[in-house]
C-alpha cells in the first residue's frame, strides 16, 4: 500500500513536464539540464524545510510561500543570467522542471512524516496538488522573468529589473493564495490542471509565432550581410558605408576585430536559426566543432572590442538577449 | 504565392511563383500535402518565379524532403534565383535538399 501511495503521489508531477515537452515543436531544451533542474528543485525543497525549521516560520503560509518561491526563482534567475534560457518555451520547461523536483521531494517528505496512511485516491490528489502548486508557480516565475529579460516591459535596465521583481512577487502571491485553499482542494486542483493545460498550449503557440517572426525578421538580413562580406562587397552596402564611417573613431586593430566580430556573429546567428528550422522539421540540429570554435572566438572578440565597439555596431547587428541565448545554446 | 502541380509519367512537377511568406505558408502546406503520399516519389520544384521564402517556407521544403527520403524518392529544386539560393547555401539547407 505504501509503495502504491508513493507512486500515486509522485507520478502526476513529472507528467506536467512531459506534456510540455510534447508541446515544444522546436525541442528547445536539453534533457540533461532538465534532469539537473529537477535535482536542483528537490535539493531546494530540503533547503526550504531546513530554513523554515531554523527560522521557526513553518506555520506562516506567507513566509513559506516566500522562501520556497524565492529559492526556486533563484535557480531560474541564474539560468537566465547565464543565458541558458531565452524563450518562453524553454523558460517554462526548465521552470517547471525545478517545480517537479521540488514537488516530488515535498510529497516524499509529506508521506515520510505521517501521511503514508492515506488512500491511493487521496495520494493522486496530493500529487496533482504539488504539481499545480510548484510546477505552476515556478513556470509562471520563469515566464515573467524571461519576458522581462526580452524587454517586454521596456528595454531599460531598470524596467528589466522591475520585471524580475514582478516575476518573484507573482509566483509568491499565487503560491500564497493557493496555500490559503480558497476552494476545496479537489475543485481547486481540477480547475488549475485544466487552466495549466490551456495556458501552456497557448503559450507554446505564441512561442512558435515569436520564433517564426524572430527568424523571418532577421535571417534575410543576416544572410545578405554575410554574403556581401564573403564576396568582398561589404563597402558597397549601407552597412559597409556605416562601418567605414566608424573607421576613424577606433584603433585599427579594434576596427579589424569589429569586422571579425560581425562575421563570426552572423555565421553563428544563421547557424542557430537554421538549427531551429531543422529541429522544427524533425531533422537533427547541426552542432559542428567549427561553430563551437566560432563561439569561443566571438567571446574573445567581444572582450577586445569592448562595450563601445559593441554599441557602435548596434545599427548593423543589434544583438538582443534572445540572440545571445541562441548563439550560446543552439550551435 | 502560386503553386501549380502537374504529373507526367512518374514525375511530379511543382511550379512556384511569388513570395512564400508567413501569410501563405499554411496554404502552401495544404497545396503540397498530396506530395507527402505515395511510394518512390520523383518531385521537381521549379523555383524560377519564386521571389522569396520565409523560415516557414524553408521548413515546408525540409518536411517535404524528409517525407520523400522516408519513401525512398527524390526531390530536386531547380532554377532558384540567386538571392533565394544564397539563403539555402548559407543556412546549409542546400546540403540537405538537392538544388540544381
Amino acid at each position: 500500500m505504501t509503495v502504491l501511495t508513493y507512486f500515486c503521489a509522485l507520478i502526476p508531477i513529472p507528467l506536467f513536464v512531459l506534456v510540455l515537452l510534447l508541446m515544444d515543436a522546436f525541442a528547445l531544451t536539453d534533457r540533461k539540464r532538465i534532469a539537473l533542474m529537477m535535482l536542483s528543485g528537490a535539493l531546494c525543497c530540503f533547503l526550504c524545510r531546513f530554513l523554515s525549521f531554523i527560522l521557526g516560520c513553518g506555520g506562516s503560509l506567507l513566509a513559506v510561500s516566500f522562501i520556497e518561491e524565492f529559492l526556486k526563482g533563484t535557480i531560474v534567475l541564474r539560468l537566465a543570467l547565464r543565458r541558458k534560457i531565452g524563450l518562453l518555451g524553454d523558460a517554462t520547461i526548465y521552470g517547471s522542471s525545478i517545480g517537479v523536483g521540488f514537488g516530488m521531494a515535498d510529497n516524499v517528505l509529506k508521506l515520510a512524516t505521517g501521511a503514508s496512511g492515506i488512500s491511493a485516491a487521496h495520494s493522486i490528489l496530493l500529487g496533482f496538488e504539488a504539481a499545480v502548486m510548484h510546477v505552476g508557480c515556478t513556470s509562471l516565475l520563469a515566464m515573467v522573468l524571461i519576458m522581462a529579460m526580452q524587454g517586454k516591459f521596456g528595454e531599460e535596465a531598470s524596467k528589466k529589473r522591475l520585471g524580475v521583481v514582478v516575476a518573484f512577487v507573482a509566483a509568491i502571491a499565487v503560491h500564497f493564495v493557493h496555500a490559503l485553499e480558497p476552494l476545496p482542494p479537489l475543485v481547486l486542483t481540477s480547475i488549475l490542471v485544466v487552466y495549466f493545460g490551456i495556458s501552456k498550449y497557448s503559450l507554446f503557440k505564441k512561442n512558435e509565432r515569436y520564433i517564426h517572426d524572430w527568424i523571418d525578421s532577421s535571417i534575410g538580413n543576416d544572410v545578405a550581410l554575410l554574403a556581401s562580406m564573403r564576396k568582398g562587397e561589404l563597402s558597397e552596402t549601407n552597412a559597409g558605408k556605416y562601418l567605414l564611417s566608424l573607421k576613424e573613431r577606433f584603433d585599427p586593430e579594434v576596427f579589424f576585430d569589429m569586422l571579425c566580430y560581425i562575421s563570426e556573429y552572423l555565421n553563428l546567428s544563421i547557424a542557430a536559426k537554421s538549427n531551429l528550422i531543422l529541429k522544427e522539421a524533425g531533422f537533427e540540429a547541426d552542432r559542428s566543432e567549427e561553430n563551437a570554435k566560432r563561439l569561443q572566438e566571438l567571446k574573445s572578440l567581444k572582450k577586445r572590442i569592448g562595450a563601445s565597439g559593441e554599441l557602435a555596431l548596434t545599427p548593423i547587428v543589434d544583438i538582443k538577449n534572445v540572440d545571445r541565448w541562441a548563439v550560446n545554446e543552439l550551435v | 504565392m502560386n503553386v501549380t502541380i502537374t504529373n507526367e509519367d512518374n514525375k511530379t512537377l511543382v511550379v512556384l511563383s511569388g513570395r512564400l511568406d508567413t501569410t501563405n505558408a499554411a496554404q502552401f502546406q495544404q497545396d503540397i500535402a498530396p506530395l507527402m503520399e505515395g511510394e518512390n516519389p520523383e518531385i521537381e520544384i521549379d523555383c524560377t518565379e519564386m521571389e522569396y521564402t520565409s523560415s516557414q517556407g524553408l521548413r515546408m521544403f525540409l518536411l517535404l524532403q524528409k517525407s520523400v527520403m522516408a519513401r525512398k524518392g527524390n526531390l530536386v529544386m531547380k532554377n532558384m534565383k540567386p538571392q533565394v539560393k544564397e539563403v539555402f547555401d548559407i543556412t546549409g539547407f542546400s546540403n540537405i535538399i538537392k538544388i540544381v
